[in-house]
């Protein structure tokens, strides 16, 4: 049998090369509300508590054995959620104790807020106005900004005693992702076919502060690979002509910018992105990480894609939380047989640990992942 | 327990259609359920709901629903022990496709005997989802048993003879109807879910 011959640093980084690591990384993207579960906490004291939202994601990974990347380092709760620019209905608040956190669909950019963004950019239209629009009246915001510094600290020093390899401490939304969110998507779509030229101008400002803020923070925290997130921007809901004007040529303005900096970019994609491989394709050879939720297919992300960028994922959320442990060890071992064979593939779960996981299927995720090629 | 799942984008009368079709149907069934996935601008009032003997639960996921399918089984779950109800409805939210959740129900869903997928189109906006939001209208399209072209009241005669004689519509297997849910005093609900 064989055994382990590479530090976790040098399993992720082997995968995101491109080459063959000793055995495949894990890395479950085990946020508060799986790590809530996992632990036996509600899903409100995660919610609405930095601090044990942390400890209950040091003690998942303690209780299952540790894993290779644990990639978003600062656990996201009350406040980071406010961050996608919505309204939130946490549990304990608005929801029952043991329900996720929910963000609530409407409109809270307005039309007119377009200008302040193209003027004065999104950060300073988000820090100074967008967060007390949808912020509870329970919330004071410099309390919880002073509350995510300690929490970052604190996380920083709990994972360093641990065994695995934690790079993302600087991340953003996609531009488009964020006017989707915060106009609501309908309203959005509206905008892109009404009045293109005012969001082009909106996004063409807020793609540069994001690479600006990207690459300020990555550089501050020493790391090598930022999180970037999209959700709605995919042929899932697109087509192609709008996916490219409005997505994919300001993601190869950030994907690039990052890259001549040396930082990869990891792209938290949900939903299914089948019909927008070819374009992935055209990104500098290993300079992205494409984390898929298990909607796209990953075994033909690999046939295209495959030795040119590293894939992410993909245990399918309803998997995790309603089959059985067999079913995640077989679709386990599918994916290192047919996706990691020859590297380029960072194992994890689709989109997040669920908040519903079955502790024994997360087991079989993480041993599966460790121990199946080592016993071939 | 029959699973009917209604679907569309936001602000296409899909809570317009739910409560008419629950107040014409309330007295064919013993127990109606509705899940309440559209957590947006117009939400079912769940305890006027509540006070017509209805059993009202909202289904929450994330900003896109990529665990949707597995909370929706988690919550049938819970309707079938709480209230055994005879038929569910329920209102995805606008950024469901119904496929997905159609896969779930048929892997997992072992309480549902059967499921409907009614998808309700705003004919005043068809030409802006035909363009900008093409893949998704079909995901909607593509599933459905009954297709209701809503809002026709408001709608210019040219635009529904387009509409009839676009291929998405003209190609679709489904039974559809040109409609409107909220003023028409004739919803053919029965027909809809037999």
């Amino acid at each position: 049998m064989s055994r382990e011959t590479m530090n976790v640093e040098e399993r992720v980084w082997a995968a995101i090369n491109l080459e063959k690591p000793d055995r495949l990384p894990v890395a479950p993207d085990c946020q508060p509300a799986g790590a809530a579960k996992l632990t036996g906490r509600t899903q409100s004291v995660v919610a609405n508590d930095p601090e044990e939202a942390l400890n209950a994601e040091l003690e998942a990974f303690d209780k299952y054995g540790g894993w290779d990347m644990y990639h978003m380092a600062v656990p996201s709760t009350n406040i980071n959620t406010l961050f996608l620019g919505m309204k939130v209905k946490l549990p304990g608040r608005e929801l029952l104790d043991n329900e996720p956190y929910q963000v609530v669909e409407e409109e809270v950019v307005k039309l007119e807020d377009y200008n302040n963004i193209i003027e004065g950019g999104w950060q300073n239209f988000f820090m100074n106005d967008l967060l007390y629009r949808i912020a509870h009246e329970s919330d004071n915001i410099p309390e919880l900004i002073n509350k995510i510094q300690e929490i970052v600290q604190k996380a920083f020093q709990e994972w360093a005693k641990r065994d695995t390899y934690v790079p993302c401490w600087a991340g953003d939304l996609h531009p488009f992702f964020k006017l989707s969110l915060t106009r609501s998507m309908i309203k959005f779509t509206e905008d892109l076919y009404y009045r293109p030229e005012i969001v082009e101008k909106a996004l063409d400002r807020m793609v540069q502060e994001t690479i600006k803020t990207v690459i300020d923070k990555v550089r501050a925290t020493g790391s090598k690979i930022a999180w970037l997130c999209e959700e709605r921007a995919g042929g899932f809901f697109y087509p192609l002509p709008i996916f490219e004007k409005y997505w994919w040529k300001y993601t190869v303005q950030i994907v690039d910018a990052l890259w001549s900096e040396g930082i990869i970019s990891l792209w938290h994609l949900d939903t299914s992105w089948d019909k927008n491989f070819h374009y992935f394709k055209k990104l500098p050879k290993g300079s992205v990480i494409l984390h898929f939720d298990g909607t796209t297919d990953i075994f033909a992300a690999k046939k295209e894609l495959g030795g040119h960028l590293c894939l992410m994922g993909d245990v399918h959320p309803s998997l995790l939380s309603l089959g059985k442990p067999e079913d995640v060890e077989n679709y386990v071992k599918r994916l290192i047989d047919e996706v990691s064979y020859d590297g380029g593939l960072i194992l994890s779960t689709g989109c997040n640990v669920p908040a519903a996981i079955k502790p024994d299927n997360f087991k079989a995720l993480v041993d599966t992942g460790k121990n199946y090629e080592f016993s071939k | 327990m029959q699973l009917v799942i209604i679907c569309g984008m936001l602000g296409s009368g899909k809570t317009t259609l739910l409560l008419r079709l629950v107040k014409l149907l309330q007295s064919d069934y013993s127990q109606i359920a509705i899940i309440e996935n559209e957590v947006g601008e117009v939400g079912v009032d769940a305890n006027y709901l509540s006070r017509k003997g209805l059993n009202v639960q909202e289904l929450y996921s994330g900003c896109v629903c990529c665990t949707l399918s597995t909370d929706l089984i988690v919550t049938l779950e819970k309707l079938q022990e709480l209230y055994s109800p005879e038929i569910v409805f329920m209102e995805a939210s606008g950024v469901a496709r119904p496929n997905d959740l159609l896969n779930t129900i048929e892997q997992y869903g072992t309480m549902i005997e059967d499921v409907k997928v009614l998808s309700i189109i705003d004919a005043t906006r068809y030409v802006l989802f035909s363009e900008m939001l093409s893949e998704l209208l079909c995901a909607h399209i593509e599933c459905s048993d009954v297709l209701i072209i809503n809002k026709i009241d408001e709608t210019k005669r040219e635009e529904i003879g387009n509409i009839k004689e676009d291929t998405l519509i003209k190609k679709n297997n489904a039974k559809t109807w040109f409609i409107s849910v909220e003023s028409d005093d004739y919803i053919p609900a029965r027909k809809w879910l037999t």
